[in-house]
């Protein structure tokens, strides 16, 4: 899975961010926070600060499983991302938006989570393996602590 | 009058959805991005009011139809979902305007807040409650990142989140309903507030809704 990022531009991944959140992102990157803290305040502010209401649940650990999700995708070979790996050429020559949802509908139905929710984490996620690199990036998922079972 | 359904997520009802676009056969709805954490499918019930909360509804009902959503565009720091779906006719539907920035409705202004108050204890009876805005506020969420709210004096029950905030001058969507106060000092299991004041609501101003519904309508290849 070298190539998985090849074709895949920084520029064009920021334009698939709605353009509050690629601002939000880019302030939270101007105030210092690390990739790991935006990726986390992304995966959580829904929830901060009031009282929320309605039925559901926002889970607890979306950040994590969602990383350890495309670590699985883009550093190993698992079979549960095979089909998804014989298509993705093909998928990213169509358009990066293409094929970066059909990435967070895969992820998605790992986790349990619908694709559109988990679309800015996966998108962060492919931007930031294109800034540090692959190999950057699966080492450092693999040095961090897995998801608790049952929890996502 | 704003069309506003209950929403489901999971097959359970959790909130209300309101109907900000539609072009060709698609139907955007704006709602709350926390009403759809655990769940990998969502579904907007049709009851028979149609999502008119100005016609006679019958009560209870114990179903209703319900077409599948998917998610299009969230913007997780203000709390917004655009959720879309395929009409079965390109006809056209009663969408209200949203407003292009923040701000522009007054402190002191009425608002009717529209939604399904009761839907996660499985009810389909959708309301109209005035509310009156008392500020507008500017949320820190994170560092360097500022949510524009509305904060209202309108009471907040448990399905209150994705309800539409209606400007009653104009009849202007300004806000999409997420929550009520939770005081600092309020005992507290984790992060859930045992005790809140729902008398004292935040609705996201709605202005961010328009740059979602865009990148929906892209998503979904409808020009």
């Amino acid at each position: 899975m070298n190539a998985v990022l090849d074709g895949l531009s920084e520029v064009e991944l920021l334009a698939l961010l709605p353009a509050s959140v690629a601002g939000a992102v880019k302030g939270m990157e101007q105030a210092g926070l690390q990739w790991e803290q935006v990726g986390a305040t992304l995966a959580a502010t829904p929830t901060s600060g009031i009282a929320l209401k309605g039925g559901g649940r926002w889970p607890d650990r979306l950040w994590e499983s969602t990383k350890a999700e495309f670590h699985v995708f883009l550093c190993t070979e698992s079979p549960n991302y095979a089909d998804l790996r014989q298509q993705w050429d093909a998928l990213r020559k169509k358009s990066s938006t293409i094929a970066v949802s059909a990435l967070s509908a895969t992820i998605g139905a790992q986790i349990g989570v619908a694709a559109g929710v988990i679309a800015p984490l996966v998108i962060w996620l492919a931007l930031v393996a294109l800034r540090i690199g692959k190999e950057a990036l699966c080492r450092a998922v693999t040095q961090q602590p897995p998801p608790a079972p049952g929890q996502s | 009058m704003a069309l506003v359904f209950p929403l489901a997520a999971g097959g359970t009802l959790v909130g209300s959805a309101v109907v900000v676009a539609k072009r060709k056969k698609e139907v955007l709805l704006a709602t709350s991005l926390h009403l759809l954490g655990e769940s990998a499918t969502v579904q907007i019930a049709i009851p028979p009011h149609g999502g008119q909360c100005d016609l006679p509804q019958r009560y209870p009902l114990v179903s209703t139809p319900a077409v599948n959503a998917t998610v299009g565009a969230v913007n997780p720091f203000a709390d917004l979902a655009v959720l879309a779906f395929e009409a079965p006719d390109e006809n056209p539907l009663v969408v209200p305007p949203i407003p292009e920035k923040p701000g522009l409705i007054a402190v002191g202004s009425e608002v009717a807040v529209l939604g399904y108050p009761f839907a996660p204890l499985g009810s389909f009876l959708e309301t109209w409650t005035p509310g009156i805005v008392t500020a507008l506020a500017k949320r820190d969420v994170a560092p360097g990142v500022i949510v524009d709210e509305l904060v209202l004096s309108n009471v907040a029950h448990p399905g209150s989140s994705g309800s539409a905030v209606i400007g009653r001058r104009d009849a202007r969507l300004y806000g999409i309903l997420r929550g009520a106060l939770a005081p600092p000092e309020v005992l507290r299991i984790g992060n859930i507030p045992i005790a809140t004041d729902t008398s004292v609501t935040f609705a996201t101003s709605s202005h961010l809704v328009q740059e979602l519904v865009e990148a929906t309508f892209q998503t979904l290849g409808v020009s």
